[in-house]
């Protein structure tokens, strides 16, 4: 059966379909709806369990402990500073080895926290360059972002948030008031990437994109059939006497859109293509009444679309740029039309310098502020428009100040949507869209760590952690990203109540706590005996790895589905690899795609598994590469990062061994660039050349700045 | 007896003979408590009250400690210790377990001591007693972290002597009176809350059954001395325990069902100072000091309706 559920709701009914007996959770965001679903299930009498509404996350782990010592099946659910305050009884749950599983969903352990939202007025950028308000905002729909290399750049939207908040701040500017959540970030400065929280934004000035004009309005389209006319078009007398219009243009994309434009003010024109020998193709009207009409209704008007439409047009006709010197440059020597674009741009703010060319005696009209301009008026032509988009946001010249920020305490809905770039543009400011983070802090807590893809995985993951925690008597964590996974739908199959149970049976723990047959858990470990009892943990945490595919073969046999513990992508012949785990790997893709267009032998390794650590397929997988860069979002202070620390020690007795290369990066959520991710293959490719590593362990994107 | 303690306490140990303990003891003997120790007494006394049918959840400290020392145990009873903060957690953890499992008739115990109740183990007591769990919470109060070296807690009288409340120049020991942990669960509204003393264990007993019977979150705080903590002789933990009881110190009560019942009157209060010279922990104290301390005792009794 087919649901679209959530993340959380996944994680949920994966518990529900287990059978769990005691649910013992305190409520944490973005960790909420899992334990508000679980109540509901069994409020409703769809899950027969006992819910312990602790007072703390250290409670609520400590009762799972107690009731899996009992000898029944648990469940528990939190995420960061909840995972935080349970770490000590992490290690005392994998301790006295109770099957317990739990899903943790992953956030940011410390401020910034990610949970940003706007108000449904809140506009959205659309990739028609319209505004659309944020609630109206459906998935799929394009809209535009900035990408890592800091251009601005067309993307979907995949998934949409909403929950309702009183938590918000209104941001006054003295053309609109814009509501969010007080930590949403917003793109502050262009050159350093630097993104700050809106509650600190009072009287700061940001980079402003501007709005856009409405788009399909007949004075833009009036405006833009003008801003055409004026360049390329042209209005004389043939030698029959008929008054003509004509233009002709290399992209025929103009000429139909002009066709289409006029059919729109009931204009006849004619599409031919009697010059398409020499490139180009025409428009035409030859009536002399209908060509009369037309000139007296292109007159020039102030209306700001007809101004939008205008500049769109002639850039259309005769702009170029600026893929090299971005900036907006548009050609003209008639010093009418020169003054109308003038009126057009002064009109819509835009600043602009004319220049003239002594030679040729061309004027040129430029424009530095290339983003202001793409926004504000929309050229219709596709190549001119991408070329507009090669633009980098730091040429984004408006600012627009915050003067004031105000808290709003009111219970509203709130949206929020994520991109393929983590940012877009609301109300004309990039902002950012969520943050993660991974539980690297509890590693050495002796819990399987799962970490999930989809809300698929995150069911799967969890019915396989029952099996594989129960069999092994070790505590099983199943990750997954906060809100990007938690809070999102996606159609997910959700297996049969029977087949479930032959998959699961009833829980058995072997050592209960049971008057009948009295056992004492938990003594007082003596030197002489706690090593020994630390070598069985970890046995039972390595031999994971072996049971974790185990288990996945026979849920593959039931279910169809299975994932691995390690995800090997265009690696198999690769000469540089990078290692990933979690949302690092997305973008580390894009740059091996792109290495590998150019044949580059570059490939990469992503982690599913990071306890047990998968270090035999590991040296598989990497074995033939000459380096690897492992690029993680974590560090172990004083040494280097988890992940690059475990492959390094898994090739210590094997030879040969890749150069290994350490590159920290992205702390807390910050935005690692393609450009970053480049510089890591750069230097492992150097790495592989020369035989040698300079420094093995550095970072990515520091602000030197900052560190003065 | 140079105190004449024992002839009022039998009295009231013959009214209570209708309590009858079980012969056998739940709690094995070849331990590592100290001689004399008040809270492995406590313990004994517990489990002959509670029978086999319970499941013992116990916070870090001493009787932790000296009871379990891998591979031996003395708890002839389910027992499991997790960390010292959360013993009531874990015990509602598994009250909910054994609703599940539909036994009914097994009770799941807490027991922590009085720096795991009062101070670090608070949060999780208060939570477990106002969710209405089905267990019953010990407190063995021995007056300070005993197990780590004898430093105050929040359970440490007035004018103790601790290795954090040395007797200095300037400062001489606890500054602060013994926080009412009793009075603190009452608040939560528990439908049983005692108070018990190692000298007079029928009246302990009888309370653990009582409370044992309730359904709901019960709890019992029972003062045990700690010979090397209080600085006494091995052979004087009852004699202790019992002149709390008779200076009014220790006020022997019940709050069932919200009713005050003070189960103990010392038909003549012995003077306070009888208590405190035989603990080197108060060795310190002047006369003055031992007055002011009789008057906070007055203070005490009188809310209690004891002469």
């Amino acid at each position: 059966m087919k649901q679209v559920l959530d993340g959380n709701e996944a994680a949920a009914t994966a518990a529900k379909l287990a059978r769990v007996k005691v649910v013992s959770a305190y409520p944490i965001t973005p960790q909420t709806t899992i334990v508000e679903k679980l109540a509901e299930f069994i409020a409703d009498g769809e899950l027969d369990a006992e819910y312990i509404k602790v007072e703390s996350e250290h409670s609520a782990l400590s009762a799972c402990i107690g009731a899996a010592a009992t000898g029944v099946r648990t469940f528990t659910a939190t995420s960061s500073q909840g995972l935080m305050l349970m770490s000590e009884m992490l290690f005392v749950a994998s301790g006295l080895r109770l099957p317990i599983v739990m899903a943790n969903v992953n956030r940011s352990l410390s401020a910034p926290l990610s949970i940003w939202c706007f108000t449904k007025d809140a506009k959205v950028l659309m990739g028609d360059l319209t505004y659309k308000s944020i609630s109206e905002v459906k998935e799929g729909d394009a809209v535009l972002g900035k990408d890592r290399n800091s251009n601005l750049r067309f993307t979907k939207v995949k998934r949409l948030f909403r929950r309702r908040t009183d938590n918000l701040v209104e941001l006054k500017t003295d053309k609109f008031n814009l509501i969010c959540t007080p930590d949403h970030r917003f793109y502050y400065h262009p050159t350093h990437e630097h993104w700050i929280q809106a509650r600190s934004l009072k009287s700061k000035f940001l980079p402003w994109f501007g709005f856009g004009f409405n788009d399909g309005s007949d004075e833009f389209k009036r405006g833009w059939l003008a801003g055409v006319a004026d360049g390329d078009g042209s209005f004389w007398w043939d030698k029959q006497g008929r008054h003509t219009f004509r233009i002709n243009v290399k992209d025929e994309i103009i000429v139909d859109t002009f066709v289409k434009y006029c059919f729109n003010f009931g204009f006849d024109v004619r599409k031919v293509n009697y010059r398409k020998n020499e490139g180009l193709s025409t428009g035409i009207i030859t009536l002399t009444k209908e060509t009369t009409r037309l000139k007296k209704f292109l007159n020039f008007s102030r209306n700001a679309d007809f101004c939008g439409g205008y500049l769109a047009g002639i850039y259309d006709a005769e702009g170029s740029g600026p893929s090299k010197v971005k900036q907006v440059v548009i050609y003209n020597s008639n010093p009418e039309i020169l003054k109308k674009i003038s009126d057009a741009l002064a009109l819509l703010g835009i600043k602009y310098k004319v220049y003239i060319d002594k030679r040729s005696m061309n004027y040129h009209t430029k424009v530095n502020n290339v983003p202001e301009f793409f926004i504000k008026c929309r050229p219709v032509l596709e190549r001119k428009r991408n070329n507009l988009l090669k633009m980098t946001i730091k040429s984004v010249k408006s600012r627009l100040k915050i003067e004031d920020v105000v808290p709003i305490r009111e219970n509203t809905e709130v949206y929020n949507l994520e991109t393929d770039t983590n940012n877009y543009i609301v109300n004309g400011f990039l902002v950012h869209n969520c943050d993660q983070q991974d539980s690297m802090a509890v590693r050495d807590s002796g819990w399987v760590q799962l970490y999930c893809e989809n809300n698929q995985e995150i069911l799967d993951s969890t019915l396989q952690a029952f099996r594989v925690a129960e069999e092994l008597l070790l505590p099983v964590m199943v990750c997954l990203d906060g809100y990007i996974l938690s809070h999102t739908a996606e159609p997910i199959e959700i297996p049969d109540q029977a087949a479930v149970d032959k998959f699961l049976p009833v829980y058995k723990f072997p050592y209960p706590l049971d008057p009948e047959k009295p056992v004492t858990m938990g003594p007082l470990g003596v030197p002489e005996y706690y090593e020994e009892f630390r070598y069985m943990l970890q046995e039972a945490a390595r031999t994971s790895k072996e049971k974790l595919v185990e288990v996945e073969k026979e849920f593959k046999k039931r279910f169809g589905r299975s994932y691995g513990l390690i995800e090997r992508y265009r690696s198999d012949d690769a000469k540089v690899i990078l290692l990933t785990m979690g949302s690092l790997s997305s973008s580390a893709k894009e740059v091996v795609d792109a290495h590998r267009k150019r044949g580059e032998k570059v490939g990469l390794v992503k982690v599913r598994s990071f306890r047990p650590f998968p270090n035999k397929e590991l040296i598989e997988a990497l074995g033939q590469a000459k380096a690897v860069a492992v690029l993680e979002r974590d560090i172990s202070l004083g040494s280097a990062g988890g992940l690059f620390l475990d492959v390094a020690a898994s090739f210590i007795n094997v030879k040969p061994a890749p150069l290994m290369l350490n590159f920290i990066c992205g702390l807390a959520g910050r935005d690692v660039s393609p450009i970053q991710i480049k510089e890591a293959v750069q230097a492992a490719r150097k790495a592989a050349e020369t035989g040698k590593v300079k420094r093995a362990v550095r970072w990515l994107g520091l602000r030197e700045e900052v560190l003065g | 007896m140079p105190y004449g303690g024992w002839g009022c306490a039998r009295k009231y140990w013959v009214e209570d003979m209708k309590v009858e303990p079980t012969e056998e003891e739940l709690v094995a003997p070849g331990h590592r408590a100290c001689a004399g120790c008040g809270c492995i007494l406590a313990m004994r006394h517990a489990l002959k009250a509670l029978g086999k049918d319970v499941i013992i959840s116990m916070a870090t400290g001493c009787m932790e400690v000296v009871t379990t020392p891998y591979p031996e145990t003395s708890w002839r009873v389910p027992w499991i210790h997790v960390a010292f903060e959360n013993t009531a957690a874990v015990a509602s953890g598994i009250e909910a377990a054994l609703k599940v499992l539909g036994k009914r008739h097994v009770k799941s115990v807490a027991i922590a001591g009085d720096g795991g109740t009062a101070d670090i183990g608070l949060q999780a007591l208060s939570g477990a007693i106002e969710r209405g769990h089905n267990f019953l919470y010990i407190c063995y109060d021995n007056e300070a972290y005993m197990n780590t070296g004898i430093q105050r807690s929040g359970a440490t009288p007035y004018k103790a002597w601790t290795t954090t409340t040395p007797i200095g120049k300037v400062k001489r020991g606890e500054d602060r009176p013994k926080k009412d942990m009793p009075a603190i669960v009452a608040a939560h509204g528990a439908p049983y809350v005692a108070t018990a003393s190692v000298a007079y264990p029928l009246d302990f007993i009888k309370k653990v059954k009582k409370a044992a019977a309730i359904e709901g979150p019960t709890y019992i705080h029972v003062q045990a001395p700690c010979t090397p903590g209080w600085r006494i002789e091995d052979s004087k933990t009852i004699e202790v325990a019992r002149l709390a009881v008779l200076t009014g110190s220790w006020v022997l009560y019940e709050i069932d069902q919200g009713k005050l019942n003070v189960t103990f009157k010392p038909p003549k209060r012995r003077p306070i100072g009888e208590y405190l010279k035989l603990q080197g922990r108060f060795r310190h104290l002047t006369d003055e000091d031992i007055s002011e301390i009789q008057r906070a005792v007055d203070e005490q009794c009188k809310r209690f309706g004891l002469e």
